[in-house]
């Protein structure tokens, strides 16, 4: 897996978790058993866990604006971009491994692009 | 790949003949835009063989700006190396940097890039050392 934002390639240390859609859907029931649908607006969400490494500006990562993220699932030919997307989240950093967790890219533009 | 398809495809940055400049880029990617045909000795453009998906939808020609001072103290070396010997004059290119190099150039980082033909790119490359290479013959002037 390959991750890049704003054109800066990223060390993902565990896996991603990907929403990609920007509705979500909840399904109820009538009083005469029918069901009806309720749809709501959501933005697409990647949930990432980065490896620290020299150089790496946490403060420019969550301050940044209006960036491109990809996704690069090498193994199944696939692509998820994220355009105009924001960093969020509280970022936790674990002094022992490195580890960054707790940021997640954000966008209302999410496409899923399968590589030939 | 054989060194006479790379000396092929490179043909063009041997003996530059492409108009450089702001304004030809940018006439040119206006134009590619708006579906008119591209300029082919606009090394600015890359008419691709086949159209990549990237952050703004599905490109069929790419675009390489002109470069800036920031992007040569950032990157911090070229992507290529030209050797004069008695044989003749041979370019070691650094594949990796060359991508570097077009993803700074035309916003698109390489993942996406890397999605590109192979053909398409190589033309990419050899349109980047065209315009780094006017960039060069201009300098001083």
């Amino acid at each position: 897996m390959r991750l890049t934002i704003d054109g800066v390639v990223y060390s993902a240390r565990a896996a991603l978790t990907v929403r990609p859609t920007t509705v979500e859907r909840e399904a109820g029931a009538n009083q005469d058993g029918t069901m009806f649908v309720t749809t709501k607006p959501v933005v697409a969400e990647a949930e990432i866990t980065l490896g620290d490494k020299c150089g790496l500006n946490i403060n420019a990562l969550t301050n940044a604006c209006r960036v491109d993220a990809t996704i690069e699932i090498i193994d199944m030919k696939k692509q998820w971009l994220f355009t105009y997307s924001s960093i969020v989240g509280r970022p936790e950093y674990n002094t022992e491994d490195g580890e960054i967790r707790g940021l997640r890219i954000a966008s209302s533009f999410a496409r899923e692009i399968f590589l030939t | 790949m054989s060194d006479a398809h790379l000396n092929e495809a490179f043909q063009g940055w041997q003996q530059p003949q492409t108009p450089s400049g702001v304004g030809a880029a940018s006439a040119n990617a206006v134009a590619a835009a708006q579906g008119a045909p591209v300029n082919p000795d606009d090394p600015h453009s890359v008419r691709l063989t086949r159209p990549i998906d990237t952050h703004q939808g599905r490109i069929s020609v790419l675009t390489i700006r002109p470069p800036k001072a920031a992007d040569f103290m950032e990157i911090g070396t070229m992507p290529f190396r030209q050797r004069i010997s008695e044989g003749g004059t041979q370019v070691d290119i650094d594949f990796k940097l060359a991508g570097v190099w077009l993803s700074r150039l035309t916003g698109h980082d390489q993942s996406i890039l890397g999605t590109l033909e192979s053909r398409d790119f190589i033309q990419a490359v050899a349109n980047l050392m065209t315009i780094i290479g006017d960039v060069g013959d201009d300098a001083g002037k």
